[in-house]
């Protein structure tokens, strides 16, 4: 990580005429791609722990990797080749030219071959997982912060009111629920007792995946309650950040002021308070996006869902190096794509940090 | 700080009882085992201790499991290995995360820069499935403490993240900068001005990090990439998931465990809730006057006054 | 206020996405409940990829039996009965140098050609030129009425191995390389055709032009499951006719739900015995191993989890059932646990009982590590009731437990004091079992045994003719009981589960036409089982 250098700073001149439209434009270009820049260099980064991970970890995976490799078929020189470009090990090139063959290999989407699903490409493998998964933590991550947030300023926009006092315990309660255990509940209760929902499964067997009402209907279905236990486990994680946010933030002065000059509750409370509060829950998005995805890896596998983190638990049970790292260099990758989008929002929302940016 | 808070805190009910629900798992994990060897005479690993599947009796407590075992001592032994990876865990990853996080959230320049982006680098490595991978190879050598290590190593970035945010708004606020400009050293600035603003979120991710290092520790046995032969509420959990006791109507096989990973979370967040009053002078005096004085338009405006 | 707005206007879009998707789900449940449809947990994996190679370890069940076939393979469920498939029968010559099989005449492809001679010889050809046959192989040429296949040393004991060669069209493979393909659309000689492929089943389609008789099930659904949990859900409620993996507490979840219609019949194809390192002092003792041997209650372990699913074996391996002709009286019952014995014999080897502990003249404690996967629940009930009871002879036995992974590489690396996990499959032909167990050649054979005799005994069991093979295997057996290389505890039972809620005549104990072992999945099993079974409505 040493060779993490962020980008040029902004000109001070434009920093400081921040009176013009146009100058307010053209900060927000600048903070913009300089965000660019340095999540291209986190990608980087990222990439670069991936490619020393499994170099510094004991056991020599490379040879494990071979030994496994010869037990699926023949291992012919290029496939060695290949392992030691991914994975070092003792007999293999120096370490610089590894690393620009396996930064040259993730250009071209190349990690090499699945073990657990010998000989198919572990890029294709990724692939088959990678939309369900993102589908079912996106829209359950979205429905838990909204929801949660807004539960979360409205609690805390009283604190020791009777909202506060029913909703806060019983968020702390249901946030510290365990996402497996929770599952297997409503696994129970809901699809073996009650019959609404399928036991498992991403969607029906006979379906073909595709743009059709009868496999997004049976999509749908099968997400329920993986989503349902993701938005239940999580949601309480904003509530509770967001009502603690709201009541520091609640007594400030602006917000104060504002009550003062005779502004609407409604318009105190969204406008100023809880804007403000809600920011460090926007930072801490894109760390939940990581959470979350740990947490539907133990969903997934409660309901045999067919996503990445059913995918991983594959690769640990098979000691599917290859596979294993592709979805680690994946699940980052989304986790950045995330934090972007996050970190633009936070610059939008909070004025302070724009100007500090520049 | 948080040394302080059993003695200053009873005022909050709420606190008291988190507290208290602490203080009540701490005890049975440092005397539970005792008890429960001498005085029910049971043991957590013992196979057929009882007939499969029993349910609660004055011999078995809380029932047996299918192959025989005892739950409750299966269930006291767990709570004494859960609490102290939790702890373990817990402290380093705060530890890290203040750090960190005050430290890239404050300084500026390419070291606060460089800083940042070490924090966000470890943020997008996903915990769990790292601590999986980093669990997988070691196998379980040198049991809980290594378990416990590990997710405290690999758990920091969110809580630093957290901070650095905050410190980076509150860089900015009109006091930091006066003091900024009456020429107070920068180190004393951090320490006097910031900190205190931050220990409300320092508090909240210690007792979070402590919940979520046992969460972490519970999904690591839960798939079985724990060390299955260590007695704890997460290989309870795996085992009572593999052995379907749900199904088998095990209530109070299934039921435990989960609800002491559940209790532990609430008993942090209970007491999270006393935390940011104590920090935050404000929040607290208005609180201390009690419900019934709810803020009106002009209520909140003397918080001197009131105290 | 226009934040708000948004934020109620996600909450509802998301409730309506909710409803809708309620609605969705009774119709979609409709459509899938049709009778013709058999389902079969095939896969205990989470998620499959395609690749119907059936030369590739990871080709997905299904790929060999419904649409390859093989040439023949043996009844060992029942009595090794020879079960036709391709060929119709095998004729040996030159004293097990040379072999013929006999074609079944009718075969077709499922594009409607002749499945020749030609077809079978490329086959052969093909697996020997890309190093796929464990076999002395040295040519194979189409004569007669088949193929005549000829071997550079005897190949008695490799029959179940060549009648499982599964049998490809050359026009489709001759320019493949079947390490990489992954062949997406396959054309076999079986009864099904490939349907659809998702990520969690694969679907076959019931030829209308099979060969060999009209096919009575129209349509299997192999499907995947990835935790026993789930599986014992689906087939309490009927999703699943077809299943062989261990679900805890078979009989209360599985066959009290519904007695007249769900059933279970453990079919016991390997044997599972302790592994000790004889690498590691004092496992290279055999009175220490003799010892261990006799301080187990056999019958115990096999009831340690889901009773009557593992049986107690004899201390050759065998049991008495299947081999009964082979082995000894007095080796035939499994040895009873005899503690005062086991003292004596571990006397032998130093070690003396104090104060209730197993001790050496060093009062070092004899202690052992059992390696076993933490996560499968059945494995760790057997490890942990073989260590409880050789604790309670005073040896300090534990399990610990790891991650598959881990105990792979562990087991790979002999890094291990004792292992109970793996079990060595019996087959038809008793050469496989005893070699991958005891020969230091085998990658199975972990413990590390080298033994002059052993070896001898085993190419002796590898060349002797069918006439011969009851002695050759009897000096192996002698050698299990007097040395005790490994130390046979239980053989292990599939739980093939089946359901007759949808499809009737299935194998069963009372009648064992087929092997389902493991399953009956794939192969000539699974093709006998699928085309053996009939719609339940239709039996009258």
């Amino acid at each position: 990580m040493g060779g993490v250098t962020l980008s040029p700073a902004v000109p001070e001149a434009a920093a400081r005429s921040r009176t013009s439209r146009s100058a307010v434009r053209q900060i927000w270009g600048s903070v913009l791609l300089k965000r660019i820049v340095f999540y291209l260099v986190a990608a980087w980064a990222a990439a670069t722990l991936n490619f020393l991970l499994p170099r510094m970890m004991p056991g020599d995976p490379a040879s494990a990797i071979l030994l496994k490799m010869s037990e699926l078929g023949p291992v012919t020189p290029d496939r060695v080749q290949l392992v030691h470009r991914l994975f070092g090990g003792a007999a293999s090139e120096p370490l610089w030219r590894q690393y620009f063959s396996y930064l040259g290999g993730l250009l071209h989407g190349d990690f090499g071959l699945s073990l657990a699903f010998y000989p198919t490409p572990v890029s294709t493998v990724v692939r088959s997982g990678f939309l369900w998964s993102v589908l079912l933590l996106g829209v359950s991550t979205v429905i838990a912060f909204v929801v949660g947030t807004a539960l979360g300023a409205l609690a805390g926009r009283r604190p020791g009111g009777w909202l506060d006092s029913v909703i806060s315990p019983l968020s702390i309660f249901v946030h510290a629920l365990p996402y497996f255990w929770a599952a297997l509940i409503l696994v129970y209760v809901f699809a073996f007792r009650l019959d609404w929902f399928p036991l498992s499964g991403g969607a029906g067997p006979d379906l073909a995946p595709g743009f059709d009402p009868a496999f997004i209907s049976s999509a749908i279905t099968h997400a329920m309650l993986p989503a349902a236990t993701i938005v239940l486990t999580s949601i309480s994680g904003w509530l509770i950040h967001m009502r603690n946010m709201m009541a520091s933030v609640v007594n400030e002065d602006y917000v104060l002021l504002a009550r003062a000059k005779g502004l609407s509750e409604t318009r105190v409370t969204t406008a100023y308070a809880a804007r403000n509060a809600v920011l460090p829950s926007i930072s801490s998005f894109a760390v939940s996006i990581g959470l979350v995805v740990g947490g539907s890896l133990l969903t997934e596998m409660v309901f045999n869902y067919p996503g990445l983190g059913s995918l991983l638990n594959q690769a640990i049970l098979n000691l599917d190096y290859p596979l294993m790292q592709a979805l680690f260099l994946v699940i980052s990758m989304t986790v950045l794509v995330a934090n972007f989008v996050m970190d633009c929002l936070y610059v939008l929302l909070d004025p302070r940090t724009r100007e500090a940016a520049s | 700080m948080t040394r302080r808070l059993p003695i200053r805190v009873p005022a909050n009910r709420k606190v008291r009882f988190g507290l208290l629900i602490f203080l009540v798992l701490v005890l049975v994990a440092a005397f539970g085992p005792l008890f429960v060897s001498h005085v029910l005479g049971q043991s957590p690993t013992r196979l057929h201790a009882g007939g499969a599947l029993e349910s609660p009796s004055g011999k078995h407590w809380l029932g047996t499991t299918s192959s025989g075992q005892d739950v409750l001592a299966q269930l006291v032994a767990g709570t004494r290995t859960s609490l102290l990876v939790g702890l373990v865990g817990g402290a380093i990853a705060t530890a890290l995360a203040v750090l960190l996080g005050v430290l890239s959230g404050y300084s500026t320049g390419r070291s606060g820069a460089a800083l940042t982006a070490f924090v966000n680098i470890f943020l997008v490595i996903p915990g769990l499935p790292l601590l999986i991978l980093v669990a997988s190879y070691t196998r379980g050598r040198g049991g809980w403490v290594t378990v416990a290590v590990i997710i405290g190593l690999t758990s920091w970035a969110g809580g630093a993240r957290a901070k650095r945010a905050q410190t980076l708004s509150l860089r900015n606020r009109d006091f930091v900068a006066a003091a900024g400009y009456s020429g107070e050293s920068r180190a004393r600035i951090l320490f006097l001005e910031v900190m205190p603003h931050l220990a409300p979120v320092i508090a909240s991710t210690f007792l979070f990090s402590v919940v979520g290092s046992i969460a972490a520790e519970a999904g690591l046995d839960f798939i079985g990439a724990g060390h299955a032969s260590t007695v704890s509420w997460g290989t309870m959990l795996y085992w009572v998931q593999s052995q379907g006791a749900l199904q088998s109507g095990a209530w109070w096989w299934f039921l435990p465990p989960g609800l002491c990973i559940a209790l532990v979370g609430t008993a942090a967040g209970l007491v999270n809730f006393g935390v940011d009053e104590l920090a935050d002078p404000r929040l607290r005096t208005r609180r201390a006057t009690g419900p019934a004085a709810r803020p009106r338009r002009t209520g909140g405006l003397t918080p001197e006054k009131a105290r | 206020m226009s934040a708000r707005t948004r934020t109620v206007a996600s909450v509802v879009s998301a409730v309506a996405v909710l409803s809708a998707g309620t609605a969705a789900c009774t119709s979609g449940e409709e459509a899938s409940s049709t009778s013709s449809v058999l389902t079969v947990a095939a896969y205990s994996q989470p998620t499959l990829q395609a690749n119907f190679n059936p030369f590739s370890p990871n080709a997905l069940r299904g790929t060999v039996g419904l649409v390859y076939e093989q040439l023949f393979d043996f009844n060992t469920a029942d009595k090794n009965q020879f079960m036709p498939g391709l060929a119709t029968k095998y004729t040996w010559g030159a004293g097990g140098r040379s072999l013929h099989l006999s074609l079944d005449s009718r075969a077709k492809w499922s594009d409607g050609t002749r499945l020749t001679a030609d077809d079978v010889v490329f086959t052969f050809t093909f697996m020997k030129a890309h190093k796929l046959l464990a076999l002395p192989l040295t040519t194979v040429v189409a004569d007669g009425d088949g193929v005549t296949l000829s071997f550079s040393s005897p190949a008695y004991s490799q029959i179940q191995q060549l009648g499982r060669v599964a049998v490809v069209p050359r026009k489709q493979w001759a320019n493949q390389n079947p390490d990489t393909y992954i062949n997406r659309n396959p054309m076999g000689s079986g009864p099904y055709s490939l349907g659809r492929v998702t990520g969690q089943q694969v679907s076959f389609q019931a030829r209308k032009d099979y060969w060999r008789q009209s096919v009575p099930v129209k349509q299997i659904n192999y499907v995947t499951t990835s935790s026993t949990n789930l599986l014992a859900q689906q087939m309490v409620r009927h999703e699943v006719d077809l299943a062989y993996a261990g679900i805890p507490n078979l009989k209360s979840q599985y066959l009290d739900k519904d007695p007249a219609h769900n059933h279970l019949w453990p079919i016991r194809a390997s044997m599972k015995p302790l592994l000790l390192n004889l690498r590691r002092a004092p496992f290279d003792n055999v009175h220490v191993r003799k010892g261990i041997a006799l301080a187990l209650d056999r019958a115990k372990v096999a009831n340690a989890y889901n009773p009557g699913v593992y049986q107690a074996v004899g201390p050759t391996g065998l049991t008495a059932q299947s081999w009964g002709s082979l082995i000894p009286d007095a080796d035939k019952e499994p040895l009873t646990q005899n503690r005062t014995a086991a003292l004596q014999e571990l006397a032998q080897a130093g070690y003396t009982l104090k104060g209730g502990r197993l001790v050496d003249a060093k009062g070092k404690q004899l202690s052992l590590e059992i390696l076993t996967v933490s996560t499968f629940a059945d494995g760790m009930a057997y490890a942990q009731e073989v260590a409880d009871q050789l604790s309670q002879s005073g040896i300090k036995a534990t399990v610990p437990g790891e991650a598959p992974s881990a105990y792979v590489a562990d087991e790979g690396k002999h890094n291990f004091d004792a292992v109970f996990g793996d079990a060595y499959v019996y087959g038809s032909n008793l050469y496989n079992f005893y070699w991958s167990m005891l020969s230091p050649d085998s990658p199975q054979s972990v413990i590390g045994w080298k033994d002059a005799g052993t070896t001898a005994a085993l190419d002796a069991l590898a060349k002797a003719d069918p006439s011969g093979q009851a002695q050759a295997t009897q000096a192996l057996e002698k050698i299990m009981t007097d040395q005790v290389p490994t130390i046979p505890v239980v053989v292990k039972g599939t739980p093939y589960m089946y359901s007759t809620t949808r499809f009737t005549g299935w194998p069963s104990e009372k009648n064992p036409y087929t092997t389902p072992d493991p399953g009956a999945v794939s192969g000539v099993y699974a093709e006998k089982l699928f085309l053996s079974l009939r719609p339940a409505n239709s039996k009258g």
